[in-house]
């Protein structure tokens, strides 16, 4: 099993936000089954992602809904490309 | 022996601008992402830029291109080595944290008698080096068994050179026939110092493909 630390908890987060419908956003429960994480730790990270301006809340009908922002967006891009470097030192982000 | 001594002066600064370029990749990758990985790469290259100026320094001070530098060329040497062999710990200390193993990292003589001269100094600190740059280049062989990719053996290969260059430099302060230790040292660091630009290389180009692609 690979270990996941804090920055690729929130890059698999964010990564689902952008592969849902763009639109909509994201449920929680989806963020939960698909990023494999306790309630409680996604609750607080999508608070930060919040205040950070990676990810956007929207209020719906059915409750809070979660779509990634540009500078989210820019985020993932970055850390592909820099993960990418840091691979060719063998090491992981 | 001038001459050698001023390909090796030509070398650190080659060293120098290739540490800078990587640390100031890695500085910009934590700037952007945050990530501590990237933190540790940056203070390794900052610190090898560092020491590698300070060792062209030291050798062109001595051999009187920078007559000016003559006077400080100990304090240069025992700078360039310090420094050096503190980047190379910071680049085999990110491979510790990375496999989460502290228990495979080497054990290093660190205390130094203080009466010491300069070459001991130096030699020591070289020495040093060597077991650290081995470690590093284990570990990303290690890493390339898990990941095939080229840039990553490439650069395994160049931090063998590296190590093997600090040691045949460790080797040239005792053998009698040191010009060809330290010729032969110099040739293997100009082939470990080639293979970090792969990484930087990669990068830029990298950086094209994702802008071109847009991800």
């Amino acid at each position: 099993m690979v270990y996941r630390n804090s920055l690729r908890i929130v890059v698999d987060i964010l990564t689902i936000a952008r592969d849902s419908d763009s639109e909509k956003g994201v449920g929680i429960t989806t963020l939960l089954r698909k990023g494999n994480i306790s309630y409680s730790r996604l609750s607080r990270l999508l608070k930060d992602l919040v205040k950070c301006g990676l990810i956007e809340e929207i209020n719906a009908e059915r409750g809070t809904r979660y779509r990634i922002s540009d500078q989210g967006r820019q985020f993932l891009i970055a850390y592909s490309r820099f993960e990418e470097f840091a691979q060719s030192f063998g090491l992981r982000l | 022996m001038s001459t050698l001594l001023v390909a090796e002066g030509v070398l650190a600064l080659i060293g120098a601008f290739i540490g800078l370029s990587i640390g100031y990749i890695s500085l910009t990758g934590y700037r952007e992402i945050g990530s501590p990985a990237l933190l540790r790469l940056a203070a390794a290259f900052i610190l090898l830029f560092l020491g590698f100026t300070f060792e062209a320094l030291a050798i062109f001070g001595y051999v009187g291109v920078l007559p000016i530098l003559a006077l400080a060329t100990a304090s240069f040497i025992i700078a360039s080595s310090f420094l050096e062999t503190l980047g190379f710990f910071f680049l085999a200390f990110s491979y510790i944290l990375n496999v989460r193993a502290t228990q495979r990292a080497l054990a290093v003589p660190l205390i130094l008698p203080l009466s010491l001269t300069v070459v001991q100094i130096s030699a020591a600190l070289k020495s040093i080096s060597f077991y650290l740059l081995i470690y590093a280049s284990v570990e990303t062989a290690i890493a390339y068994m898990k990941t095939r990719r080229a840039e990553t053996l490439v650069l395994s290969l160049g931090l063998i050179f590296l190590a093997l260059s600090e040691l045949l430099r460790w080797i040239s302060y005792v053998e009698l026939s040191w010009p060809f230790w330290y010729s032969t040292s110099l040739i293997l660091k100009l082939i470990g110092i080639s293979t970090l630009v792969a990484p930087i290389v990669k990068f830029a180009s990298l950086k094209g493909g994702v802008l071109r692609n847009g991800v």
